[in-house]
């Protein structure tokens, strides 16, 4: 046991000495963090902005008033030319422009707004059924102003806007009944693709020390083999852990992100953890050089974070691929973490997710140490 | 001109490579066909296939509009989308959630009819379980558009009523009319949206499109910090020093060098946009001038902040893992993996000096449909960028060069 921790020890040391390792344990977390911190706090913060284009007449003033009750986005007035610059530049997502004869455009079935857009984003994929929810509103209250005598359409859109809406309010489902905000679990992805950036790459050292010869040095010693892997793997896992903790702390601090219930967290987290370094493990014992190491690892991870749901959400992909992004752990350990951090805590998911996860780690260490060359 | 040689002799190398040559050809084409398999099919369906999700409804409503919401709405109108369910107390539903028997659980207040009819506030609660994201944002928008067009209807019947009284001559409603029969909330009678783009021949670009020129992009710069890595080794090892034993000048081999780093970034580049245009129809824009012009600008570009990240950094091992760190940064501020705009506004404008973001960006223009001439301007400032990090990197390493003389 000393003799393990003796090499542990030493591991960690020189990783907290060199340059690249506070690097790639401090500094890129934090950089990370506030990036993808301030995508989580966005939420409230900063909508998309929609542009609105349109004159001074009465409906077109009353159809603004209606647009802009909408709380999920953004809504600026401003003059066509500047609006098509703003689309352009991507600073807006759309712009609408508004014009006042709706009378004719309802009755010829012509559209009633014209949206001037560049990407086809999910924001602003978003967008429509707002629009079409006005566009509605405005049809309908063409169709009773034109039927019954005694109504205008201005006076009745008026009318309409002054209504309080409905409020809805979401949230997600909590283990012990509390009442739970909504998390933005977005975040969840890209910190688990960082992790696994960040520790795979590192776990390829010991090619690099079996090239300099400072391995087989560490293989003269007294420690056995077993004691000296365990030694290097612990380590990798404490380097992780220094990662993820940074990250925690720099998006807690700065954007009050949370990470759920602890006692659950720090469990799941360290076999994700655990899991990455045993994929490093893996992947230093199938290649010859850390640089095949890192190209290696570059493909399978980015691949299999695209299959795993972690750049985009997997609802959008097909069933099939649904199903496919099973067989890749990322999928696991998002599950898990968004039980854990959303403050679920759906018991079956759980238990799912890290027995997989174990699966996972069972074939990744049975590879990695069956292939890995000590001499 | 004997830096040719160098990069010739680097090209060689790199055919022989078996293994740099499946690298270079089969990574891209996997990630692509991930890419095809993911948003493939969207071309045919335009609708994203949400599966069918189970509702649970709690209504405590006293009128009767939450019944209509339920009954004609939830059950008969979306009965492909959603399995309604309903459910007397809060604490079943709550229960079935926690289960996951049930994705959504909606609970309608005691007033809210009442609240519809007075145009107040009320407030309807959608619980969901964490991965049904979408499906909440659905039962969101039906529930919403529900009460709007209620709220059209009744306050169009107040209107007709107040005009009735004013003549003196009550029009027969009700305190509580009779709803009327409702549409599908999310059916329109014609499109009432026409969606242009800024220039008249533009289109948009869509989801798969966007992913194609994002992962594109991002890819590039892995292969780059493929490359320098691959360089910072030789540096290591001693054929480095073998090489500047030969005629070659130092700005030779450096020139050499990096003649054959933009020559492989060229060719992942041409595999990319070329596979993700033949194997799945990605429509990368009309002017193939446009998109030669910008690809060649990038790959000058992320060769240049390679090559200069390459400079500062001494060691392989630490520039390869730093730069994948890197490059998930980058690329991930640079939007390949979500559009700008979910960004802080200080981001935004920090991310218009890197040469992905920029790529990026306008890649999408000419996908939309802009020409060579509106791409110049974009172009250039690529290709200045690449210079201003390749001169920063040369001074950076004839320092060091200089160091290790004296």
């Amino acid at each position: 046991m000393h003799k393990v921790f003796t090499i542990i020890r030493l591991r960690v040391i020189t990783m907290l000495k060199s340059p690249g390792g506070i690097v790639i344990m401090f500094v890129m977390p934090f950089v990370f963090s506030v990036i993808f911190g301030g995508i989580s706090a966005q939420e409230t913060a900063n909508k998309p902005l929609v542009l609105l284009v349109a004159d001074e007449s009465e409906l077109s003033r009353d159809t603004v008033t209606l647009l802009e009750q909408n709380p999920q986005y953004q809504w600026l007035e401003v003059k066509e030319a500047e609006a098509r610059e703003k689309v352009k530049t991507q600073e807006a997502i759309a712009a609408i422009i508004i014009s006042e004869d709706f009378a004719s455009k309802i009755e010829q079935e012509l559209p009633i707004f014209e949206v001037i857009n560049q990407r086809q984003t999910q924001e602003y994929v978003a967008l429509q059924p707002i629009l079409e929810g006005v566009a509605r509103t405005i049809i309908r209250s063409h169709q009773l102003a034109s039927e019954v005598n005694g109504i205008e359409l201005s006076h009745l859109l008026k009318e309409i806007s002054s209504r309080d809406r409905v409020k809805l309010e979401r949230e997600i489902i909590q283990k012990d009944g509390n009442k739970g905000e909504t998390v933005s679990l977005m975040s969840v992805g890209f910190t688990i693709m960082f992790m696994m950036f960040g520790i795979a790459g590192a776990a390829s050292t010991i090619l690099d020390e079996k090239k300099e010869g400072t391995w087989q040095r560490v293989l003269t010693t007294p420690a056995t083999k077993g004691q000296i892997m365990i030694g290097y793997l612990v380590s990798y896992f404490i380097m992780g852990w220094i990662q993820l903790l940074v990250l925690m702390i720099a998006m807690s601090s700065l954007f009050g992100a949370v990470w759920g219930n602890l006692g659950y967290f720090i469990p799941f987290a360290s076999i994700v953890i655990v899991t990455i370094v045993g994929f490093g493990l893996m992947m230093a014992g199938l290649v010859k050089t850390s640089q095949q190491a890192g190209a290696l690892s570059t493909v399978l991870i980015v691949s299999s974070c695209m299959i795993g749901g972690v750049y985009w959400p997997l609802d959008i992909v097909p069933e099939v691929m649904q199903q496919i992004a099973k067989a890749v752990p990322q999928s696991w350990m998002m599950s898990g973490l968004r039980e854990i951090i959303s403050g679920s805590l759906h018991t079956d998911s759980l238990v799912k997710a890290v027995f997989v996860l174990l699966g996972f780690n069972l074939l990744f260490y049975s590879l990695g140490l069956k292939k890995i060359r000590y001499h | 001109m004997s830096f040719w040689w160098l990069a010739l002799k680097d090209m060689i190398h790199l055919g022989r490579d078996k293994k740099a040559i499946l690298t270079l050809v089969f990574m891209p084409i996997l990630l692509i066909g991930i890419l095809g398999a993911a948003f493939g099919n969207m071309f045919q369906e335009e609708e994203a296939h949400i599966q069918k999700f189970k509702l649970g409804i709690v209504n405590h409503d006293e009128g009767e509009l939450g019944e209509l919401l339920e009954k004609e709405l939830f059950e008969k109108n979306l009965a492909t989308t959603a399995e309604v369910e309903s459910i007397e107390h809060d604490v079943e539903l709550l229960r079935q959630l926690e289960e996951k028997q049930l994705s959504i659980g909606l609970i309608l207040p005691e007033t809210f009819s009442e609240s519809i009819l007075l145009g107040e506030e009320s407030s309807v609660n959608i619980i969901s379980i964490p991965e049904a994201e979408i499906q909440s944002s659905i039962v969101e928008i039906v529930t919403q558009q529900f009460s709007e067009t209620m709220g059209v209807e009744l306050t169009g019947m107040k209107l007709v009523a107040e005009a009735g009284d004013r003549a003196g001559n009550p029009a027969g409603f009700e305190k509580h009319p009779a709803p009327v029969i409702l549409g599908n909330p999310t059916e329109l009678p014609f499109d009432v949206l026409k969606e242009t783009t800024i220039e008249p021949d533009q289109k948009q670009v869509g989801s798969f499109q966007y992913y194609a020129a994002g992962m594109g992009v991002m890819f590039l710069l892995m292969t780059v910090v493929n490359g320098v890595g691959a360089m910072l080794e030789e540096k290591e090892q001693e054929v480095y020093r073998r090489i500047l034993t030969t005629n070659l000048t130092y700005s030779q081999y450096l020139l050499g060098k990096l003649l054959g780093l933009l020559f492989l970034a060229t060719i992942q580049l041409a595999i990319i946009i070329l596979g993700t245009k033949v194997l799945f129809d990605v429509h990368w824009g009309e002017s193939i001038a446009g998109i030669v012009l910008v690809g060649l600008a990038y790959v000058f570009s992320a060769c240049g902040l390679g090559v200069l990240c390459g400079s500062l950094l001494k060691t392989e091992k630490s520039f390869s893992t730093a730069g994948m760190l890197g490059t998930q940064i980058l690329a991930a501020a640079g939007g390949s993996m979500v559009p700008l705009y979910v960004f802080p506004e200080w981001l935004k404008e920090v991310v218009t000096i890197f040469p992905n973001a920029l790529a990026l960006q306008t890649f999408l223009n000419v996908m939309s449909g802009d020409h060579i001439q509106a791409v110049v301007y974009e172009a250039l400032i690529l290709i200045l960028m690449g210079i201003i990090f390749l001169v920063m990197a040369f001074m950076r390493l004839s320092l060091e060069r200089r160091k290790s003389y004296a």
